[in-house]
């Protein structure tokens, strides 16, 4: 059924994973991206309510994720409308293009907002409990996948603070094995014994 | 004032990922007086080591690192919350633990390579005191 943006919309915003009814009093409209369905993950995006003005914004698609589509029916000559993206899930929307320009290559990232949706993703899997984790101080809270060599840092309510794959000294301890082993091979078909 | 003498947490988690010890120092002065102590400044909660120094080669007080972690976060990130600056006891020529490259405790002073330009005015401020 499609909704208007005018209208209340009884909606659910997901900046960690975990379902937060908004307020009546919040000025922040909310609308589903369709294009990031998978898995339950639920990236939502604020609109603001400025946005009411460009006229109806209809949820189309059927499944739960929805489709936006934007159907206006008056003429605005305001400033450019804001994104409607996954930067909900970063925590300071300013520093998040910079983030994909230093860190963005280690996850093959297309764009910014790729980058913010995989760290999102990684957040949500951490809450099974499967990585490491640090809860600083000030509650921000730092995961580390092993297996994956990927660390994530986020804010008290989940937000992104960063995320990356971290220079782990892994390859550099097994060069220096593996140097060390062919030291030893090399020696040894030469004969060499060193006293 | 900076976040000082905190352990990081990326090398904590990646020191018990791979079993290995984590040997931090928790002040200046002990720094200066432990064999294989290094400086180390990053930003980005560990996404940029700024830079690795062996404690042997600093000459200049705290005062003068904490204003060079700001001058070269304000270069990188420019989100001081997330930069910090410890000591650690590290093996020479070792990997320190970080995103873009890491960093490298070599014998001398390293910098991240975004600082290339800079190396000599922070070896000054390290060595000296003075920027």
């Amino acid at each position: 059924m499609p909704k208007c943006l005018g209208e209340p919309i009884q909606t659910t915003f997901y900046p960690n994973g975990k379902p937060k009814e908004l307020s009546d009093g919040d000025k922040w409209g909310v609308a589903v991206m369709g294009s990031i369905a998978s898995g339950g993950s639920g990236v939502l995006a604020k609109v603001p309510a400025w946005i009411k003005d460009l006229g109806t914004v209809s949820a189309v698609g059927g499944k739960a994720s929805g489709e936006l589509e934007k159907q206006s029916t008056r003429s605005y000559s305001g400033p450019k409308p804001v994104k409607v993206e996954t930067e909900s899930t970063w925590g300071n929307t300013g520093t998040l293009q910079k983030h994909f320009e230093k860190h963005g290559s280690d996850f093959s990232s297309k764009n910014s907002l790729d980058y913010a949706e995989k760290a999102n993703d990684f957040y949500n899997r951490a809450q099974n409990g499967d990585f490491r984790k640090i809860v600083g101080e000030d509650g921000a809270q730092r995961y580390y996948d092993p297996a994956g060599n990927t660390f994530g840092s986020y804010n008290k309510d989940g937000t992104t603070r960063t995320f990356f794959k971290p220079e782990n000294g892994s390859q550099y301890w097994e060069n220096q094995i593996n140097n060390s082993s062919k030291n030893v091979v090399n020696n040894s078909s030469k004969n060499v014994i060193n006293k | 004032m900076t976040k000082t003498n905190d352990a990081s947490s990326l090398h904590e988690l990646v020191a018990k990922a791979q079993n290995k010890k984590l040997e931090t120092i928790s002040s200046f002065k002990e720094a200066l007086s432990k064999k294989n102590s290094y400086l180390i400044m990053e930003g980005d909660d560990g996404g940029q080591i700024y830079l690795v120094c062996p404690m042997s080669l600093i000459k200049c007080d705290e005062e003068v690192l904490d204003g060079l972690l700001k001058k070269l976060d304000a270069m990188a990130w420019k989100d001081i919350s997330m930069a910090r600056l410890y000591y650690e006891i590290l093996i020479p020529n070792s990997i320190v633990p970080g995103g873009m490259g890491g960093g490298i405790a070599e014998e001398k002073l390293w910098v991240h390579k975004e600082f290339e330009n800079n190396y000599s005015d922070i070896q000054k401020m390290l060595v000296c005191g003075k920027s």
